[in-house]
């Protein structure tokens, strides 16, 4: 009996799962038939796609015992067939009805498995549609279902995939975590084996063992990380959809070309970024994109274009979204910061000053706090989804030409490389993709600037801090050996100051238990081959704080005086 | 037979404590202890138990005592609480032993230092005295502490 309910319970995530990535599907094939709906005729690859997603959803949800998810599902199905037959011209009311049909019936996949509310629209949704059929359907023919159309044969033609419980294949990379920890700690032991006048055939069999076993865990590892990988335009999916539903509802023309949906990377990360890239797509369309008379009176077409792009880049993974909008308006922008009291009416800021100060909370340029964003959720939710993703996020505007969000992210989040650095008697691991440089510094080189201190590194004056200082631990041996990591976010550096470098090493990012609490500048902790713990610095809290605390203002200060 | 709880005690200065062996995972010697900066006091650091990161409290700090060197006989039990495994740091443990719920008594309202509300009872064993503690609120009152404090 148990076991029953817990194939239930399974079969019933499977359907919900299956469901809402046809629905996306589906989405998107409703819209297309929406643009060709003006010349009157519906391509027939789409219209069976439609179909063959619906049929699916339908038979899933009968299986399952969900009758009105069937019922809906299968009105749909018939309006495609009868679209399909071509016994109903495709027509912008005929469209509207696919994509408000696939909106109940998302509705109704999240309801009606967990005994939720069911639409109240439904039954009139229903009756509309077995409206159309009695009228238009030739009385001599039932729907039928077309014998090529059934998911299996789609299947068949589909690549092979299995669905995996992503806590397994989590379980799996912290493994091959340890698995990478104990390599590297063989390397470490065959290479002081070789300093050491070890037995010469043992030290070389054991330098062997120790590559080929690097080069089978890399591999291990990378194959793994394969598997978490999934394509971007799982996320870009939905957009579409949005892009018109937020459109139509401004009274804006607006177009989204979409490249680079294949990129792959991480599926914590896909999950993650969403929301953020949706917010971005509003705030395009809201306050980029210009109404269209706007437009035209500026010399530019009616409809706006919103170009979404992901690549890759080294082990990054970029993706843009620009728009030919209007572009941020500087002046405004400033005199909603003095509004705001953001900064005082005299304070001069550069352009990138000024874009910066969109991503502190509570800002917005809006004129009219309008439904669908400006209302002071701004700028800053992406900036903090996008740096707890450990990436970086830009802005670049050009007024009355458009504006370009750059985002940055890792490829993935569980392994880095990392140098380690050693304070007192604590390691530390800084993640190498920040380090510009590192280098000894002399004490004499170190100036006071206003209490802070900053060094001159190839003419651009650096704030430093003193890592033991910041967190209060050991104090560091000598001050006069110390060595300095030149670290680098979006531009700004800030170094480091540590007793000792401990060499690079690859390191599994595991999390320090929530019992510990958040600590402001560290960001992970990991277990290096020695079996010691060395924490992960969090050189974005750091240098943020650096600048924040109005280092980075005095030493540039410092740099126009002389 | 009257029901019973089996329970591992250990010691902290002159007390003897117990707790219900079904809260603890295992019980580890000292090992070196990764220091964390900026958390709370009683949170010494981090151990490295078999890949695994566990945070450890001093428990004698949880407590109000005074803080000891560790010695040889110091220990970690290390238990789950919910789905966090953390580790506390005790003077030693002694043993697993059987107590029926008829000698467990409630526990006087002046017992030094600990909230009433991970205090579960007195349990006599003849002449000797265990506080039974409920691992579980030790950890829910930390962390409320912790709260107080990033307020």
């Amino acid at each position: 009996m148990a076991d029953e309910h817990f194939d239930r319970a399974e079969f019933i995530a499977y359907f919900r799962d299956e469901a809402e990535e046809l629905l996306h599907r589906i989405d998107a094939d409703a819209l297309k038939l929406e643009q060709s709906a003006a010349a009157g005729k519906a391509d027939p690859e789409t219209v069976n796609a439609l179909f063959r997603a619906l049929h699916t959803i339908k038979g899933n949800a009968a299986m399952l015992g969900f009758g009105e998810t069937a019922r809906l599902a299968h009105g749909l199905e018939n309006l495609c067939d009868l679209l399909r037959t071509e016994s109903v011209a495709l027509s912008p009311v005929c469209a509207e009805l696919l994509l408000r049909g696939r909106d109940l019936l998302s509705a109704l996949v999240a309801a009606e498995p967990s005994g939720g509310t069911i639409p109240a629209a439904l039954p009139a949704f229903l009756e509309r549609l077995s409206g159309i059929e009695q009228k238009e359907a030739s009385p001599d023919r039932a729907p039928q279902a077309p014998a090529e159309a059934t998911p299996r044969t789609v299947a068949g033609l589909r690549r092979q995939t299995i669905r995996v419980d992503i806590d397994r294949l989590d379980l799996l990379l912290n493994l091959v975590g340890e698995l990478v920890i104990n390599r590297t700690r063989i390397s470490d032991l065959a290479a002081s084996l070789s300093r050491t006048d070890g037995e010469e055939p043992l030290r070389k069999a054991l330098l062997e063992s120790a590559g080929l076993l690097a080069r089978t865990c890399g591999e291990i590892q990378e194959s793994l990380m394969k598997v978490r990988m999934v394509p971007i335009g799982r996320v870009f999916e939905r957009f579409p959809r949005v892009v018109r539903d937020i459109a139509k509802a401004r009274g804006k023309e607006v177009r989204l070309e979409v490249s680079g949906a294949q990129t792959e990377l991480d599926k914590t990360i896909v999950d993650e970024i969403g929301e953020p890239l949706m917010h971005l797509l509003r705030n395009c369309i809201d306050h980029g994109i210009e109404l269209p008379e706007v437009r035209e009176r500026e010399g530019k077409p009616r409809e706006g274009t919103i170009l979404l792009n992901a690549y890759h880049a080294g082990n990054q993974i970029v993706i843009e979204m620009s728009d030919d909008g209007g572009g941020i308006d500087f002046d405004r922008v400033r005199a909603r910061a003095i509004a705001a009291r953001f900064i005082a009416p005299e304070e001069r800021l550069t352009e990138q000053e000024l874009l910066e100060l969109i991503f502190r909370p509570g800002f917005s340029t809006a004129e009219n706090v309008s439904e669908l964003s400006g209302r002071g959720v701004g700028m800053d939710v992406v900036q903090k989804a996008v740096t707890h993703l450990k990436g970086f996020f830009t802005v670049e505007s050009e007024w009355k030409r458009g504006t370009r969000f750059q985002i940055k992210l890792p490829l993935t989040l569980a392994i880095i490389t990392a140098l380690l650095v050693r304070v007192g008697k604590a390691l530390y691991a800084i993640p190498l993709d920040v380090v510009v440089e590192s280098q000894r510094i002399e004490s004499a080189e170190i100036r006071s600037v206003a209490s802070n201190e900053v060094v001159t590194v190839r003419d651009q004056i650096v704030p430093l801090i003193r890592v033991a200082e910041f967190f209060g631990t050991d104090v560091a041996r000598d001050p006069e050996k110390a060595m300095t990591v030149i670290v680098s976010v979006q531009g700004r550096n800030i170094g480091l100051v540590v007793d000792v470098f401990e060499g690079e090493q690859e390191i599994v990012i595991k999390p320090l238990s929530d019992l510990v609490g958040r600590i402001p500048g560290i960001s992970g902790a990991t277990i290096l081959g020695s079996g010691a713990i060395s924490l992960i610095l969090d050189v974005h809290a750091l240098v943020a704080d650096a600048y924040a605390s109005g280092k980075a203002a005095r030493a540039e200060l410092a740099t126009a005086e002389t | 037979m009257s029901e019973s709880v089996q329970v591992a005690t250990f010691r902290l200065g002159s007390e003897e404590y117990g707790v219900d062996i079904s809260q603890i995972q295992e019980i580890i010697r000292m090992v070196e202890i990764t220091r964390v900066p900026r958390t709370p006091e009683f949170v010494e650091g981090v151990i490295n138990l078999r890949g695994q990161l566990i945070p450890i409290i001093d428990l004698r700090k949880r407590f109000g005592m005074d803080r000891v060197e560790p010695t040889k006989n110091s220990r970690i039990i290390v238990s789950d609480i919910g789905t966090k495994r953390i580790g506390m740091i005790v003077d030693s443990a002694s043993e697993v032993l059987t107590i029926p719920l008829d000698s467990i008594e409630q526990a006087p309202e002046i017992v030094a230092g600990l909230d009433a509300d991970y205090l579960q009872g007195v349990g006599k064993m003849g002449e000797r005295l265990i506080i039974l503690l409920d691992l579980t609120m030790v950890i829910s009152g930390a962390q409320r502490r912790e709260l107080e404090d990033a307020g």
